[in-house]
């Protein structure tokens, strides 16, 4: 599909083994995914297949060894990405308050400050996230730092958000209310989501589609449409349906572990 | 204000004044707390013990800041560019494990008895541990923040100044406030070299020599309480600065 918005074709990346063996070790082969303007796809497979590898390719953070990604036909380079690392509370700047953090993006851009804080109430607002933000973010909760990222990936107006297993850090109360929440800032933003996850479930419950990776070395297994329609709601998660689908899932990862 | 924080000086006052009156060291040499206390008072309404304090720290201020200011630049720069720092490492290691008073007399040779050589030995003393600790903080900054400034596109300078330099702060600091008490104790050490008219280190030392005892306590205490105000005013002000250092 040459028109798809996010498209990655034949990605290639190989790693040294170790820091003894550096012979490289295939981790990316051949990974074809296309993804529309406004969908939101999950990104599932085994852990250490890769998954943040292909992020960072697709966000043009490091460089495949072979194949090509184009963000609206352009160069990853040209395109503005939202990115919640896993590790995000790291990713918080902690000399800045909070409001501040969430303005990054557009300090950088120059904007001057009133107008970058003006615009993070305005998001904030728009999103209907509760956050302490004159408090620095080590003074806030696990999951109001996640609203903060989150929050910061979002102020910039990006054409592509990317999620790499956002709630692992997460308890598990706080996980179901992050995983509805961001279906609700995804309606309401319209944003290409790439959401990488390695809980089936979650995967499944949140997205449109689901891309099943296998394990090393690593090619798409399938793309899956979830049909439910939105809002999602936990039931949904019992019906005949969705027990298909992870069923699914679980025999081709048992072909990847097996 | 906690209470019992008086009762570590109150004990060391009793012991003071039980050695002193017991006898049980040579009373010439430790003196009455009443006679320390009458030479510190008149050390600074009849004698000049303000001006050399004032000698001494602006001898102080001027070796420390200049090594700030160097140190800093100078350890962004190395810690920035991993193979620069590597080409001198050994001569840094090496110049920073030589004891800065060693060097004194060759300041001398160089810059004669006045107050640029010891200024300029503090700034020695200082400057390399700031840049040391300064290059180990731009090392040890967070890859995570580097990445997102470089996925939000900033530039070389901007994620220079907006990430690693406040990220590396908290190492900066640290090898500030070593670089405070270092310097302190190099500045009283230059001043009772010979050729040395003014500064608490010249006190002591003359005071020393002419068996004023009392009067060499008073200045004893002045040069310590300057290192206590010293140090507790830099831990106000770091903390303040670095307010998520540790959290």
């Amino acid at each position: 599909m040459k028109n798809a918005f996010v498209c990655i074709e034949g990605v290639r990346k190989s790693y040294p083994n170790n820091q003894k063996d550096k012979t490289p070790q295939l981790v990316l082969d051949d990974i074809s995914i296309d993804v529309k303007k406004g969908e939101f796809v999950t990104i599932f497979g085994p852990n250490g297949c890769g998954k943040t590898t292909l992020l960072n390719i697709a966000a043009g953070l490091i460089k495949q060894d072979a194949g090509r990604v184009s963000i609206n036909q352009k160069s990853p380079l040209k395109a503005i990405f939202g990115y919640v690392f896993q590790n995000y509370p790291e990713s918080l700047l902690p000399w800045k308050r909070t409001i501040d953090n969430i303005a990054f993006p557009l300090e950088l851009k120059g904007k001057d400050k009133e107008e970058r804080r003006k615009k993070v109430r305005g998001l904030l607002d728009f999103l209907g996230l509760h956050i302490p933000i004159n408090n620095y973010p080590y003074q806030l909760s696990g999951g109001q730092q996640q609203m903060a990222v989150i929050a910061r990936s979002l102020i910039h107006d990006p054409d592509v958000l990317l999620m790499d297993e956002p709630f692992s850090a997460l308890n598990f109360q706080t996980r179901l209310y992050m995983q509805d929440k961001i279906q609700e800032i995804w309606s309401k933003t319209k944003v290409t989501l790439l959401f990488v996850s390695h809980e089936i479930e979650e995967a499944i419950y949140m997205a449109d589609r689901v891309i099943v990776l296998t394990d090393k070395p690593t090619h798409v297994a399938k793309s899956l449409i979830v049909p439910f329609p939105r809002p999602r709601t936990r039931d949904m998660t019992l019906c005949q349906t969705f027990i298909e689908l992870k069923k699914e899932i679980f025999k081709m990862m048992e072909g990847v572990i097996g | 204000m906690r209470k019992e924080i008086v009762i570590g000086p109150l004990v060391l006052l009793l012991l003071w004044i039980i050695i002193h009156y017991s006898g049980l060291a040579n009373p010439v040499l430790v003196p009455s707390p009443l006679s320390v206390a009458e030479a510190f008072v008149l050390g600074f309404i009849q004698g000049n013990m303000f001006y050399d304090l004032g000698v001494t720290i602006m001898r102080f201020a001027w070796g420390f800041f200049s090594a700030v200011i160097v140190g800093v630049f100078l350890g962004l720069l190395l810690g920035y560019f991993e193979r620069l720092y590597s080409s001198v490492e050994i001569i840094i290691d090496f110049f920073r494990s030589v004891p800065a008073t060693a060097l004194f007399p060759l300041f001398m040779l160089f810059f004669g008895v006045g107050d640029l050589a010891k200024v300029s030995v503090v700034f020695f003393a200082c400057s390399l541990i700031i840049l040391v600790n300064t290059a180990y903080g731009v090392k040890n900054v967070s890859h995570l923040r580097i990445m997102l400034a470089k996925v939000l596109r900033a530039s070389q300078t901007k994620i220079m100044l907006k990430v690693i330099l406040p990220d590396s702060l908290p190492h900066v600091f640290a090898g500030l406030r070593i670089g405070i008490s270092f310097a302190l104790i190099v500045v009283v050490v230059t001043e009772m070299f010979l050729g040395t008219v003014s500064g608490l280190g010249h006190r002591i030392i003359e005071d020393q020599l002419v068996y004023k005892i009392p009067e060499m306590y008073a200045s004893i205490i002045v040069a310590g309480l300057l290192g206590y105000i010293l140090n507790k005013g830099f831990l106000f002000i770091e903390r303040r600065i670095v307010h998520w250092s540790g959290k």
